[in-house]
């Protein structure tokens, strides 16, 4: 990458970009829509996450220790086992375990697996690549596994009548329990199939847009960005599968029943 | 059946219920809307685990016959069944395909059974589209078919007129299983059923 780096911007422009969310916020209060308190958390936080992790990530690249970037790494995975769980509208216990090793495996592989064998990354833990990607890898995991979660848990406590009934009948629990597994992985996938199949024509992805503003070559900005979509598909795919087989060896027990009682919902 | 007690979250609704079913044999469990009626017969097929006590079917227990195997021969059949928005002919056949079915779907079989039950016309209607009262009685072709031995039905006829009534139970009184029945219809018990288990109001 050529190292022209985007123009910089100073304390001074940056206040003025806050200007943007107080317009919002204006129009809130002038009509009525009782965002502005919303508007206004939000605002602080992003500004706050943003320069700690800001921070974080300039400790990390100048201590360069393979331990501290593994330890950033499991927290990245943990805070995204956590809102993944968190944004169901249902979780049982056990779903945050199971969230987080299918975060860790799925986001872990298909991470080192891209620096590996494809960037040629080295070493392996280098923090300015592996620490990004993985951020990207977790976000859309974390998207589509919250609503593969909700779906399954969604569709086996709210059609708990049919599972049954197949069970009745004489179905095994994989039997009965296929219907509404296939359709939570089918849920959880689509959001990255949606950008899949629009990226470059409708908006042009973050890290690409990041890469381009940093001078470099737009050609070599497509390439890292076609890769990072079939990590994300992969993950996502496999996050969501793993996701769903936990959650149905949770929510079946020994006897092929369906333990609706482990289920409960989140306000 | 010895020394069941079924009940929610291990607290019991009823204790010690003990009784057998021979062959042929139609029992009705009644008692008052809470006493546990529903909650027996999905404790019996294993749907809610039983407290304590055990369920053996000529001598042997659920887990020995494998749990999917135990329910497709001591066959629950829910008050409001449920369908997955297929037509009549479809739904009948779709428990034939789960790796417990122990024959192969049988149409002339489904046909000639919806006949009895005054269903001929609608075999390739969607079941949604089905009153409650038909839909009762497409759930008990698809549990009679499937050739349980022992059939535990929660109120199968609560949507059936007397007519129609009398005509399935004279149909299942063809049928090869023996029968558990909770009714509230003291006229079907006595004329149906060859006796009966009243169950007390619910354990404190």
């Amino acid at each position: 990458m050529p190292d022209a780096g985007a123009l910089p911007i100073d304390a001074w422009h940056l206040a003025l970009s806050a200007g943007f969310v107080l317009a919002a916020g204006a129009v809130s209060l002038a009509l009525r829509l009782g965002l502005e308190q919303k508007l206004l958390v939000a605002s602080l936080r992003t500004v706050a996450q943003l320069l700690l992790v800001g921070y974080v990530l300039g400790w990390v690249f100048t201590l360069d220790s393979p331990w501290l970037v593994l330890g950033l790494l499991s927290i990245m995975i943990a805070a995204a086992a956590r809102a993944a769980v968190r944004r169901s509208s249902r979780t049982y216990a056990g779903a945050q375990t199971g969230a987080f090793a299918v975060l860790a495996v799925t986001g872990l592989v298909t991470t080192v697996g891209a620096t590996q064998l494809v960037i040629g990354v080295e070493p392996w833990w280098r923090p300015q690549y592996i620490v990004p990607l993985l951020g990207m890898v977790l976000g859309n995991g974390l998207t589509g596994m919250s609503l593969c979660l909700d779906e399954l848990t969604r569709s086996l406590d709210e059609g708990r009548a049919k599972v049954e009934s197949d069970l009745a009948l004489g179905a095994t629990r994989w039997e009965a329990a296929r219907g509404p597994l296939r359709e939570a992985i089918r849920r959880g996938m689509i959001p990255i199939l949606n950008s899949m199949m629009v990226v470059g024509i409708v908006s042009l992805p973050g890290m690409m847009t990041g890469q381009i503003l940093q001078g470099a070559d737009p050609s070599a900005a497509v390439r890292y960005q076609i890769v990072i979509m079939f990590m994300l598909a992969g993950a996502t795919a496999f996050g969501c599968m793993l996701l769903a087989l936990w959650s149905y060896s949770r929510l079946f027990d020994d006897a092929h029943r369906l333990r609706v009682d482990r289920i409960r919902k989140v306000s | 059946m010895e020394g069941l007690a079924v009940g929610f979250d291990g607290r019991a609704i009823q204790r010690d219920l003990s009784f057998d079913l021979q062959p042929s044999e139609r029992m009705a469990l009644t008692g008052p809307s809470g006493s546990g009626k529903s909650t027996t017969l999905r404790s019996i097929a294993m749907l809610d685990a039983p407290i304590e006590g055990s369920v053996t079917l000529d001598g042997q227990a659920p887990s020995a016959l494998g749990y999917p195997q135990w329910r497709r021969r001591v066959l629950y059949v829910a008050q409001r069944a449920s369908f997955f928005g297929g037509a009549v002919l479809d739904e009948l056949a779709r428990p034939f395909r789960f790796a417990t079915a122990s024959a192969e779907f049988s149409e002339r079989a489904a046909v000639e059974a919806l006949t009895v039950l005054g269903l001929e016309g609608k075999r390739d209607a969607l079941v949604a589209e089905l009153s409650e009262g038909e839909r009762q009685r497409v759930a008990l072709v698809r549990a009679v078919l499937l050739d349980p031995d022992v059939l535990l039905l929660d109120e199968p006829t609560s949507a059936l007129d007397r007519a129609s009534a009398e005509r399935v139970e004279a149909w299942l009184r063809e049928a090869r299983a023996s029968i558990l029945l909770v009714t509230h219809d003291d006229l079907q018990r006595e004329r149906f059923c060859t006796k009966a288990l009243a169950l007390d109001a619910a354990d404190a």
